[in-house]
């Protein structure tokens, strides 16, 4: 007999079987009931409720402008439309993390006393961070309207940018879910990560001031295109080129395969950890 | 992937004369440290060493047969939540085998998914939803949930408003609710008023009624002599003994030492 170690295959009578315990039906209504969950409890002892999401993005806006329009000068138009293009989509990819990382570690009843797809909690996280992030573009859009902007054709870029963010957001949600279980230091060290990685973005500069011989580096970083695809498709206009298309689409591919694969060899040593 | 209890592969009565079997399964759990060390657990990695930990289970063998009703007893610490786990695919065993031919159940207790800050009426839902309802059946069994937790006031209320008495009962009716073949209770029974336990007894009673098969965990003998037929003894993670319940429960209650806190305290 051997024992069990931490990310080795299990023993026969393992995982595979069980997975068609259930339909796609249910599993549909337990990830809807899950994302209804986390949406209604999260803001319960709140004054301001769900302005949470909007207030930490504004606030973070009005900070970069300051610095950067008012002190640092960089002189670029619209630097506060420049800036929230940014902020918002990093707001929703740091709580959307954030939410995941700890989606198993404060449920472990339904790791431990029940048998679920268990994946189904950080991507019911990522999907309740989701919504919010759907409120704080409405703002957005609001904030634009009043400053008389309408949308270009590159709209139609916003689908493609949502998309590839969720592609590195979901993978990151799932590997960080997992091994927060083993090692609660990730749940740590990610946020920290984000933090410095927001500024590897187009954030609060043009994807220009990068020098081009390190840009195709810089692209790896998911997000450094994510934030630019966002830019051109809310404020800039302009498109993408392959280039930065193909690195983003394969960095964040990547990120997503990576995430999925160290979640199914976690899967079934969470209840053992937890 | 068909599901393993769709026709052809066993669902109730003409399913497998023995829809679980477990072959010399045994299950190995670390010892838990307050803290993960990363160098340690890197050192023991590199150079091989045992993690130090216990056999909760080792070596149980055994078939449960379709319509039965096992008991399972034993002290506490006697692996009887691990097997359970083991039954319901929570956990994998370390070594041995386990062949699952019918729709289990997949909790032990009741309300794993409660949330207090949402609703009577929405903890049902995503509780039916945990336990592998869709939403549309739930909502077609809603108000016989409510029913049988008696809970029919409260049900828009937050589940922080709850007595714990209330909250176990409508874990309890949820559950009820949910079809298995097999259906596999850790000490669930010890908890509501006389008329929710009537009401208890009742669904129960109609479960066996099916020919349906039940698993229970219970340090209260008098449940698993009025509901078993056969008793699994465990002790230490292995069997101690397997045979009819009047025979293994007799056995057992000789062999329990006098004033053996764990006889004493349901659900301890």
């Amino acid at each position: 007999m051997s024992r069990a170690s931490d990310l080795a295959v299990p023993a026969a009578g393992g995982a595979a079987r069980r997975i068609g315990r259930r339909d796609v039906a249910n599993v549909r209504d337990l990830f809807l009931n899950l994302v209804h969950a986390d949406l209604t409890s999260r803001f319960h002892s709140t004054a301001l409720g769900a302005l949470w999401f909007v207030l930490g993005p504004t606030l973070t806006t009005l900070i970069l402008v300051v610095v950067f329009q008012h002190v640092v000068r960089l002189g670029i138009p619209d630097y506060p439309l420049f800036v929230l293009c940014a902020v918002l989509p990093w707001s929703f990819y740091q709580a959307a993390v954030q939410n995941a990382l700890a989606s198993l570690t404060r449920s472990p009843a339904l790791v431990k006393r029940v048998l679920i797809p268990r994946a189904v909690l950080p991507l019911s996280a990522v999907a309740a961070s989701l919504v919010h992030f759907a409120l704080s573009l409405l703002v957005l859009l609001g904030v634009m309207l009043a400053l008389g902007r309408t949308p270009s054709a590159a709209v139609a870029l916003f689908p493609v940018a949502l998309g590839l963010q969720l592609l590195s957001l979901t993978g990151l949600a799932l590997a960080g879910a997992a091994l927060n279980v083993f090692y609660r230091d990730v749940g740590h060290v990610v946020p920290v990560l984000l933090r410095l990685a927001f500024y590897l973005t187009p954030s609060f500069y043009p994807l220009a001031y990068v020098p081009a011989r390190w840009r195709d580096l810089y692209l790896l970083n998911p997000m450094a295109g994510v934030v630019e695809l966002y830019r051109q498709a809310l404020l800039t206009g302009g498109w993408p080129s392959p280039r930065l298309l193909a690195i983003t689409f394969g960095a964040s591919a990547a990120v997503l395969a990576a995430g999925i694969v160290v979640f199914r060899r976690c899967d079934p040593y969470l209840e053992d950890h937890l | 992937m068909n599901p393993p209890w769709s026709a052809g592969n066993g669902s109730g009565p003409g399913g497998p004369a023995e829809p679980i079997v477990l072959e010399r399964v045994s299950k190995w759990y670390r010892r838990r440290d307050r803290r993960a060390m990363l160098a340690m657990s890197l050192y023991r990695r590199l150079t091989g060493a045992l993690t130090p930990g216990f056999w909760a289970l080792s070596d149980v063998s055994l078939a449960v047969r379709a319509g039965e009703a096992l008991g399972i007893v034993g002290p506490n610490g006697a692996g009887k939540t691990t097997l359970l786990k083991v039954i319901a695919g929570i956990t994998h065993p370390t070594s041995g085998r386990v062949a699952v031919r019918a729709h289990v159940s997949t909790h032990l207790g009741v309300g794993s998914g409660f949330q207090q800050y949402l609703t009577g009426r929405d903890n049902v839902f995503l509780q039916g939803s945990i336990l592998g309802l869709t939403n549309r059946q739930i909502a077609s069994r809603f108000d016989a949930i409510v029913a049988l937790a008696g809970i029919e006031t409260a049900v828009d209320q937050p589940l922080w408003t709850y007595s714990a008495g209330m909250t176990t009962r409508l874990g309890f009716a949820v559950a009820a609710h949910v079809d298995f073949d097999v259906l596999v209770l850790d000490e669930a029974l010890s908890v509501g008023d006389r008329a929710f336990n009537e009401r208890c007894a009742a669904v129960l009673q109609g479960f066996r009624a099916a020919q349906r098969t039940l698993i229970l965990v219970s340090h209260s003998l008098a449940t698993v002599r009025a509901l078993c037929d056969r008793v699994l003894w465990l002790d230490r993670g292995g069997v101690r003994a397997l045979g009819a319940a009047d025979e293994i429960l007799r056995a057992y209650e000789a062999a329990r030492p006098r004033g053996d806190p764990a006889a004493r305290v349901p659900g301890s």
